[in-house]
Formats: C-alpha cells, sequence, structure tokens
C-alpha cells in the first residue's frame, strides 16, 4: 500500500524543494516506485533540480485542473529523462516521476485568478498513486499554511517539517505541529536544515525533539556546496559522501524503515 | 477591493455558484468519530457505504456511523450517491481565485500576453542571426 509523505515548512528559504528532491530521489534508489508532486503552483521550482524547464516539461499539473488532460499524462518519466547533470545519471532506469506544475506566466496567472477543484486534485493525488503503483507518493508544498499544504497534511501518512535553526521558524513550526496533531496526522518528523556546522548537532536535536514532543530525522549542515551548485543536479546523487548527503540519506533510511 | 463592474457582474447573477463542501482546516472543529470518518474519507475521495462500514466497525457502531454520515451529508461535507448500492463522496471546498476586480486581471493578462509574444520573437531573431 503506498504511502504518502508531505513534505512542509511555516517559511520559505529552508530547502524544502531540494530536500524533497533528494528525498525522493534516495527512496527510489533503494528501489521503490516514487513520484513527487509540486503542488507549489504559484512558485514552482523543484522541477528545475531534474533540469526540467517550461518547455521540457510537457504537460503540467495546471493541465489537469483545468480539465485538458489526465493526470497520468502529467507524470514525467525522471528515470527515463535524466539529462546531463553527472548526480542524475544515478536515476536512469529508477522508477521516478515528477508531476510538476507551470512556469508558464499565464497559466499561474489563470490559476490564482479562477482557484480550482480541490476535489479534482485530491482525485488525481489518489489516481496517481494507482495508475503508477506508487510505493511513496511526495508532495512538496508552497511554505506556510493555505489550501494546498492543509490538504496534503490531511491526507499524508506522514509529514516532514523542514526547519532552520532560526527564531522565526521555531514560531512557526510550532503552529504546523498544533496544526497537523488537531488533523490527526499518523506520524510526524522534524528536520532541521542549514545548521551551523559549529553547533552541536547532538544538542540541536535533543532541543528541537524536547521542545516540540516531535521526532527529529535528521539535522543537516548549512550546505554551501549546495548553494554553489544552485538547483543544477540532485546533491545527494552528485556528491553522496558529503555530510549533508549522509544526513538526507539517514532520513530516507528513517522513511523506509520505520515510517 | 472588487470595482463596480464586478459588483454589477454579481447582480446580473454571475458569480460562481457556491457548491459548499469543506475546508481541510474545518476537519479540526468536528466531533472525534466524525472527523475520523472525514480524514479517511477525504484521503479515500469516494467509497461504498458497505466499505465504510466495514473500516468503522471495530470502533463504531453502525447505528453511531449512520448518525455520523447522515450529519456529514447535512453539512455537506459528504455527498452520498445512489439508491440501493450508496457510495459516499468527499466534498472539498473550491479553492477560491483572486479577489482583485476582474479589469485588473484582464490587464495582467494582457501584459503577459504581450511580453510572452516580444520574448518569443526575440527568441526567433537570436535563432534566425545564429543560422
Amino acid at each position: 500500500m503506498s504511502k504518502t509523505i508531505s513534505i512542509h515548512s511555516f517559511r520559505g528559504g529552508t530547502g524544502k524543494s531540494n530536500t524533497t528532491a533528494n528525498l525522493a530521489a534516495q527512496v527510489a534508489m533503494a528501489g521503490k516506485r516514487v513520484a513527487i508532486v509540486d503542488t507549489d503552483i504559484q512558485s514552482p521550482g523543484i522541477h528545475v533540480l531534474f533540469g526540467l524547464d517550461e518547455k521540457k516539461m510537457g504537460k503540467t499539473l495546471n493541465d489537469f485542473l483545468a480539465g485538458r488532460c489526465p493526470i497520468e499524462e502529467v507524470a514525467f518519466n525522471i528515470g527515463e529523462h535524466v539529462g546531463d547533470a553527472q548526480g542524475r545519471q544515478a536515476l536512469i532506469g529508477k522508477d521516478l516521476w515528477l508531476i510538476p506544475s507551470s512556469m508558464n506566466s499565464g497559466e499561474i496567472s489563470k490559476i490564482l485568478r479562477d482557484g480550482y477543484d480541490v476535489n479534482m486534485m485530491n482525485k488525481g493525488l489518489k489516481t496517481l498513486r494507482k495508475a503508477l503503483e506508487l510505493d511513496y507518493l511526495f508532495i512538496d508544498t508552497h511554505p506556510g499554511l493555505n489550501e494546498e499544504t492543509l490538504l496534503s497534511i490531511v491526507i499524508s501518512d506522514v509529514l516532514i517539517i523542514i526547519l532552520r535553526p532560526d527564531q522565526q521558524d521555531f514560531q512557526g513550526t510550532a503552529v504546523t505541529v498544533d496544526i497537523a496533531r488537531s488533523l490527526d496526522v499518523p506520524a510526524m518528523r522534524l528536520l532541521v536544515n542549514k545548521a551551523l556546522t559549529r553547533y552541536d548537532f547532538d544538542q540541536v536535536r535533543a532541543t528541537v525533539e524536547a521542545s516540540y514532543g516531535v521526532k527529529v530525522s535528521g539535522v543537516l549542515p548549512l550546505n554551501e556546496d549546495m548553494v554553489d551548485m544552485g538547483s543544477a543536479d540532485i546533491f545527494s546523487l552528485r556528491y553522496p559522501d558529503h555530510p549533508w548527503s549522509v544526513g538526507i540519506k539517514g532520513v530516507a533510511q528513517d522513511i523506509l524503515e520505520n515510517l | 477591493m472588487s470595482g463596480v463592474f464586478d459588483q454589477l457582474h454579481n447582480q446580473i447573477g454571475g458569480q460562481d455558484e457556491d457548491s459548499g463542501g469543506i475546508s481541510p482546516l474545518d476537519l479540526r472543529d468536528l466531533p472525534d468519530n466524525q472527523r475520523r470518518i472525514m480524514r479517511m474519507m477525504i484521503t479515500e475521495v469516494e467509497l461504498p457505504y458497505t466499505e465504510i462500514r466495514e473500516w468503522a466497525e471495530d470502533f463504531m457502531s453502525q447505528d453511531d456511523l449512520d448518525e455520523a454520515l447522515a450529519d456529514l451529508v447535512m453539512q455537506g461535507w459528504l455527498i452520498r450517491m445512489g439508491e440501493t448500492n450508496i457510495v459516499y463522496e468527499a466534498n472539498l471546498r473550491r479553492k477560491a481565485g483572486s479577489e482583485l476586480a476582474k479589469s485588473v486581471w484582464a490587464n495582467l493578462d494582457k501584459k503577459i500576453a504581450e511580453a510572452q509574444k516580444a520574448r518569443d520573437e526575440a527568441m526567433e531573431d537570436i535563432n534566425n542571426q545564429a543560422s
């Protein structure tokens, strides 16, 4: 039976899309059938990590929500179109799909203006799980609390909340944890990203777990090498021994073994 | 803030039909049983009554289940379909569009189309020069 995992953060800039892409890639590398849905309709971006742009991505979630195609036609098979990036070569032949949102300004404007049928979005996600015989469906969300985030929280088996060791993120995460608990999310994890290397990561983990009463699946370092890469590749596949990559593989292992 | 033309449009019956339905955040205010049902129904989208009853049999009596389902249908959160083989469907509220005046959007659409046309023409010039 497939599991739905939502990746969320209260604020932007926490590394959500990079984390989602890397986690999904690592789970696909473990031989699982994995799809990622970019529900960040107003500011899509995860497709860039897989080498896609407006021209290459073909059909999008926007096309599905507008009734122009079934959702199966939107699923872009990453394993068959990895592009040139070195890290992504490892995904050749893997069962990994991306359901992207449109980068076309007219499409974004249209959906902001007209809204969309949330029932249709929800049915589409269910259809995807079945049609692609997924083991895992990752949902990349827009930061903060909004319709898409709340829907993803309700339908998810696992909610992973990403935060930076920063007071704004701490307060916002408390709000999200509170709401997730009230919506009876079956499982929750926190992922601390962009932690300064001079911090005691064990201490960070212990403090965050004690503060929220939620298990921390990883404390990842601030990663200048990732910034330098500029979303051109999947970092943990390009640099598998980097401390950040080791950390993200630990989170993937937690998903595979415990959740 | 909507403009005068939007108000006139709404007065002559141009507003979108309100399909009702819930927002996921509404779940928080439901009694435990109903929240549990709705959470499952939002995930499953649509289920026959027989499967819902099978799912609930370990923690809810049939009477309680039927009462909860009837209540959720009355509130517009579930849609009940069929007479003999009854099926229930979760009814999520449509995500509303912007409340900006329609004229603002019309202007934005026009500017976007102009910008895209200019970009396409520039790309064509570059490609022609390259060849």
